[in-house]
This record gives structure tokens, sequence and C-alpha cells, in this order.
């Protein structure tokens, strides 16, 4: 069952201000319309896990690991590796948050990181399949919320990219006669490309990227578009009641892919060796 | 000049120099219908007349309503609208008689008709039962109809109810919720019934009072 | 490449390539729902119901503002080839999330402050597009419970199949292609209320699916307009 979202009030005065400032071209924290907050991502931070990022989005903090197995293949896919991606709202992340299992918008967040990654090909899960029908890798990348200030789809997304693209794995090999074995060698994923996603939303008349929890609070809707690098859309998601003319969303998107670019130039520095 | 016309919503009613009325909203030049059912164009006025919605309580009203919960202070009622209806113990006891009040002591289930004191949108609708005709319902029949039919059963050229009770012989108390309650014998009970149902299924005045009039010709 | 489209542009039902299966709405199924609509959206089988506005039980949950929307989108175990767990799946949360947003861009949900309306989809038999159907079939129950709306809401699915943009992809496309893109959308108002991806595309063939949804949506509004009137205006008249 989806119910209506119960966001904190915020207050009327603060909200005319900040109504105001977008007519000039500013927001509540200085920033432009399309601009983003500063984005920090640190790697291999759990030293347990196969890989690991955490993400700061100015205040909303993310920490993503990654674990790997080995598994059975899913039924219609033999011969390749499996991925999975998962969040949790850790209680501590916002006063407005309930211990429980995951929400539905615990689950939205994991499947919208979890298209993008996917549909980019990010991971060649193909090259992932040690003994096709039997034996793969399963890959499960699980997200803890730390702190919330907004703009959730795109933090998570960066600390999920970021951890499979420095994860280490063991090598396995197949015996001659059918054995599945540790080699001893320690490698890394096969990556294809960096997806980058990229959060818009309307308030108002207005259109800003990257918005934080008070600009959450009276956004009248959103959209996150994911980017690949071969100048691909892969994966789009509306969210929040509220609506966009199709000419708003051809114009986004024209928009998003630029600053797509930037941000994908900042995850690469933090990922390179 | 009226003009009519059946709509769905988000359908133009008008463009230009129009008043939005009820169920219709303006979008930029235009006046869009928000419900299903019938717009009317009057002057420069527009309104949509919904052929199905829930009642919505007016300061006034007589509605008919059955009791579905009792505190210390006052008793819950659901008057078939989108909030249950208050009425206060001070709304039913009367000065000074303490036998009358035995004697009306409502219970859960019970059906009242009631006038509603006070009601928007922020705050419970209120209920009396001070006023000649209101009370606890100790007879009859309640029959439940689409509120916007209401209208029709009580238009003030056509007097349907008027001719329902004569033709039958019994007793109609009309809430403005949709219930209605009848009092009378048990075949002009069925009768009345029969017709009430007629009124709520067709919206073509001049057809309704023929149709109800050539009912009661065969049947009464 | 080729499986999903021969060379004449057919497709593997005999479709061509911006053409609709087969849409049916029926208004008012159920007796005792507020309002209610059944729709066949090729193999879909979908039943909406719709109670409210009323009261908000437990109470604290009501909102002073607006109306509370409750919505549920759920696939009967039979519905599916493999008997499906009658728990909701992640796949089914988010979709009754989508979906209530989508509906709500065009409820007016500021009329009924404090009560509560509850929207129940049903999946009995599923195809490609169940929640384009459902949305579609949610917006008639709406309308039949006289519930206050902006606009209609009519929905449908584009995608690329065998390098192909298509409309409204059936079980097997939508499977076997290479994008899913599902579009809401309020005709009169031109506004997008529901869009999601997955999939691969260029710009400039995002552009062109966009395009072709947003005229799927208004074939199927025509539907939607159709199965109201006859359902209301045609009885005798």
């Amino acid at each position: 069952m989806s119910l209506s979202r119960r966001s904190f009030v915020i207050e009327r005065l603060r909200k005319e201000r900040l109504l105001s400032l977008l007519a000039k071209g500013h927001r509540l924290d200085d920033r432009g319309l399309l601009d983003y907050r500063p984005v920090k991502i640190e790697t291999n931070v759990i030293d347990k896990a196969e890989g690991s990022a955490k993400v700061d989005l100015g205040d909303t903090s993310v920490i993503a690991g990654v674990k790997v197995e080995l598994d059975r293949p899913f039924k219609d896919t033999p011969d390749k590796g499996i991925l999975i991606v998962n969040t949790e709202f850790l209680p501590f992340a916002s006063p407005y948050i309930e211990p429980g299992p995951p929400d539905e918008n615990a689950i939205e967040l994991a499947r919208v990181v979890d298209r993008g990654i996917r549909e980019s090909g990010m991971v060649d899960l193909s090259k992932l399949a040690v003994k096709p029908g039997e034996q793969v890798y399963a890959i499960f990348a699980d997200v803890d919320v730390l702190n919330i200030d907004g703009n959730l789809f795109d933090a998570t997304s960066y600390a999920v990219v970021s951890a499979l693209a420095t994860a280490k794995i063991p090598e396995y090999e197949v015996d001659g006669d059918g054995t599945v074995k540790a080699t001893g060698n320690i490698v890394q994923l096969p990556i294809t490309t960096i997806p980058i996603s990229i959060t818009a939303a309307k308030i108002g008349d207005y259109i800003v990227f990257d918005p934080t929890e008070e600009e959450e609070a009276v956004i009248d809707t959103r959209l996150t578009i994911v980017f690949s690098e071969d100048n691909t859309l892969c994966a789009i998601q509306k969210g929040e009641p509220g609506s966009w003319t199709p000419d708003e969303i051809v114009n986004l998107i024209g928009e998003a892919d630029g600053k797509a670019r930037e941000i994908r130039e900042i995850v690469k520095r933090s990922i390179s060796p | 000049m009226k003009k009519r016309k059946y709509v769905i919503p988000g359908d133009v009613v008008a463009e230009g120099d129009y008043s939005p009325g009820p169920n219709t909203y303006r979008d930029g030049e235009r006046i869009l219908a928000t419900k299903v059912g019938i717009a009317e164009i009057e002057d420069n006025r527009v309104h949509v007349v919904p052929v199905k919605g829930k009642y919505i309580p007016r300061q006034g009203d007589t509605v008919v309503g059955v009791i579905v919960d009792y505190n210390v202070l006052s008793w819950t009622v659901d008057i078939n609208s989108i909030f249950y209806a208050y009425l206060l113990a001070k709304e039913v006891l009367r000065k000074g008689s303490l036998e009358k009040m035995a004697e009306n002591k409502l219970e859960v289930g019970d059906a009242i008709v009631a006038r509603v004191l006070a009601f928007d949108l922020s705050r419970d609708p209120l209920l009396t039962l001070r006023g000649p005709g209101l009370g606890r319902v100790s007879d009859g029949e309640l029959v439940r109809v689409s509120p916007s039919s209401i209208y029709r059963l009580i238009d003030r050229r056509e007097r349907l109810n008027k001719m329902i009770e004569e033709a039958t012989g019994c007793k109609l108390t009309v809430g403005m919720n949709g219930v209605i309650v009848i009092e009378g014998s048990p075949e002009g009970t069925s009768l009345a019934i029969r017709a009430i149902r007629l009124v709520e299924s067709e919206d073509r005045p001049d057809v309704l009072t023929k149709s109800i009039k050539s009912m009661f010709d065969m049947g009464g | 490449m080729g499986k999903l489209v021969d060379e004449q542009g057919r497709r593997v039902d005999g479709r061509g390539l911006n053409e609709m299966r087969p849409v049916k709405i029926e208004v008012g199924v159920l007796k005792n729902a507020d309002g209610s609509a059944y729709i066949e959206h090729g193999k879909n089988k979908i039943i909406v119901a719709v109670y409210g506005p009323k009261e908000v039980h437990p109470r604290h949950l009501a909102l002073p503002d607006r109306m509370f929307i409750r919505c549920r989108y759920h696939m009967s175990p039979f519905s599916v080839q493999e008997r499906k767990s009658p728990q909701p799946s992640r796949r089914e949360i988010e979709l009754s999330k989508v979906i209530r947003e989508a509906l709500e861009a065009a409820i007016m949900i500021e009329e009924y402050p404090r009560t509560a309306l509850d929207i129940f989809i049903e999946v009995l038999e599923s195809d490609g597009g169940s929640r384009g159907a459902s949305i579609t079939a949610a917006s008639v129950a709406l309308a039949n419970a006289g519930i206050p709306m902006r606009d209609m809401v009519a929905s449908c699915a584009v995608g690329k199949i065998d390098g192909h943009i298509v409309l409204d992809l059936n079980d097997q496309e939508d499977k076997e292609g290479e994008v899913d893109l599902p579009v809401a959308y309020m005709p009169n108002l031109n506004r997008i209320t529901l869009l999601q991806m997955d999939g691969k595309l260029l710009h400039e063939e995002f552009d062109r699916a966009l395009d072709l949804a947003v005229h799927g949506c208004e074939q199927i509004y025509g539907i939607q307009r159709s199965a109201l009137q006859d359902y209301y205006f045609k009885q005798d008249r």
C-alpha cells in the first residue's frame, strides 16, 4: 500500500524566501539553480568489504559496501553473474524515519539505482559466470543511508558506482574435474562504463538540480535521469505527485547531460587508483 | 440563456470571460470540469452538476443519520458523507425534563432526523435535534439514494415529493444527504420506494414528472 | 535481430510499429465501491476499486490540508505463468508508489482535507504494460466515484525492440526488447505524470519515443471518454 507523503512542515516565511530567491536565480544555500552541492567521494572505507564508498552530497551522506559470493545463477540467466542493490535508511538518518523493514521510499531508491547501473551495462555480468549454469559471482551492493538532506537518488547511485568500480574480488577457475577453486589472485570487476544519475526538481516555474531536503518539501515533481558514457540515457524515474510537460522533459535532458559529464569527471577522479 | 452539455474531468467547459462555479476550475483562459456531469452555462457563470458524489454538509440542511458511537459528551452520527457528524448532548436534552431524557435516549443503530448546525471543511459537522420535525425516527423505512437526485425530489415547481406522498399515503422525510424516511402502509411504502428509485435514475425533469404520474395511474 | 519485428515491420502479434493492442474499459463494475472500472488492455485484465472520500482510519493519519491517498497495486497469484506469492513484491511496492503519484497529480486533494481515498488495483491477468493499464482504469474509477480531478490520466508504454521505437509493448516484447518506457499523461493539460525508463536510448530516440507515447495516451484517453459516456449518458437516450 502506497501512502500520501507526510513531509515535514516548512515555515511559510522560509518557503516564501525560497521562492523569491529562485526568481532571482539563487537558492537558500547560495547555489545557482542548476548547481550541485560539493560531491565528496571516499573509496575503500570498509576493509572487510570487497568494495566500498562513502559519498557526501552536501549534508546527504550514504555509504555503499559491495560483498561478493559464489552462488547459483538465476534460472533465466544461467550464464550471467548476479547483481543486487539494496538500501536501508538507518533510523538516525533523519528525525522522520520510522525504524522497520524498508518502506516504499527505500525500495524505490534501490530499484532506480539498480536500474541505472544494470541498464548501462556498467558491470559486464556475462563475464561473471565462473561455471555457467552452476556457479556465478553474486554481487551485493548494500547501501546505508546515514544522513538525509535531499537527493538520495544521486548520492546513492554515485556511492554504488564508486564501490563497484573499485571492488577487488577473488578470482576463481574451474579445475579439470569440474570443481571451482580460488586461484589466489585478486581482480577487478569487469567495468565497461560509469553511469551518472542526475536529479532535477520543479518548484513552481523553476527547475533546480540536486534538491535539498528543505527544497524537496516544497517541490511539485522530480525527475531522475541516468546517463551512460556512450551518449545514451539508460534509466528515468519521475517521482512525487505533480507533472512535467513533454517539452520541459526534452529540454531538461539536454541540460542534465552536460551536468552528468561534469560529475562523471569527479567520480572518475575519486575512483582512480 | 442556459446551455447544457455532458462533460468528464478535464473537459473544457468554457473559454474566456466566465467565472468558474462548483466542480470547475480555471486553467489560464479555459474553464475545465473536474467531475463527470452536466455542465451548465448561465450568463457568464459555469458549473457542473455531478452525476455522482458524496454529500457535503451545509448549515441548515435537514439530514437523516444513524448513530454509530457515543461518549459522555456527544453521539457520533453516520450521515452518508465524507465525515461523521457529531451531536452534542446539549443539542438533544431539553431542560428540566428527566423523564423526557430517558425516553429520548439515543442508542447505537438509532436513526435520527437532524439539522446541520455548523460545518466547514476544517471541522466535523455538528448536528442538532432542537427544532420541529427533528428527533429519533421511531417508525418507517430508510431509503438511500444518490445525494444529487434529492434536488429533483424536492424541486419546488415539480413537487415530486408531495406527489408521491399524495399517491401513496406515506409521509416522506427527505434528508439532503440522500437518506429518506418513509412512513406509511407496507404497500404504500413499496410504491413510494419504486417512485424514488425512478427519480434517482431519470434526470430529465419533464420526462420524470410524466413517468411518475403514469406509474401512479397504473400501480396506485 | 529481426526476431520481434519482421521485414515488413510486423510485430510478433501482427501489429504495426505504431499500433496499440485492443483496449476495452467498463465502468462501475463493483457494487460496493464508490467507483470502479475494469480494463482489458491486450491480455491484461485489471479491476480497480475506489473508496472515498471518507473518514481516515486510524484518525491520526488524516492530513490537515489535503486528502490522504492510499494506493495498492497487487498481482493475483494466478495472474502470471508461474504462481506469484501473494505477498507484495518489491516491484509491486514501487509500482504502488509511482501509480499513486501519477494519479495524485490529477486529483484535487486540497478539496477534501482530513479525508481518505483508497485506490485498490488488482491485476487478474498480466501482460506487458500492466502499470499503464492500471492507471488508465484507476482514472476512470476515480471519475466514477465523483472524485474531483484536473484532468483524466491516460497511460501507455512505448519501447524499443529490434532497434525500432514501437507503441505498447506486449509481454514478450517487454521481456525480450531493449527498452521499456511507460508514460502517463493528462491530455487536456499536456502534462506527464508518470515517466520511467529502463534500457538505452539515444537523445533523438528518446524524443521520438516520448512523442509516440503521448500519441498513444491520447488514443487511450478517447477510450476512457467513450467508456464514461456509454455508462452515464447513453442509457436509453
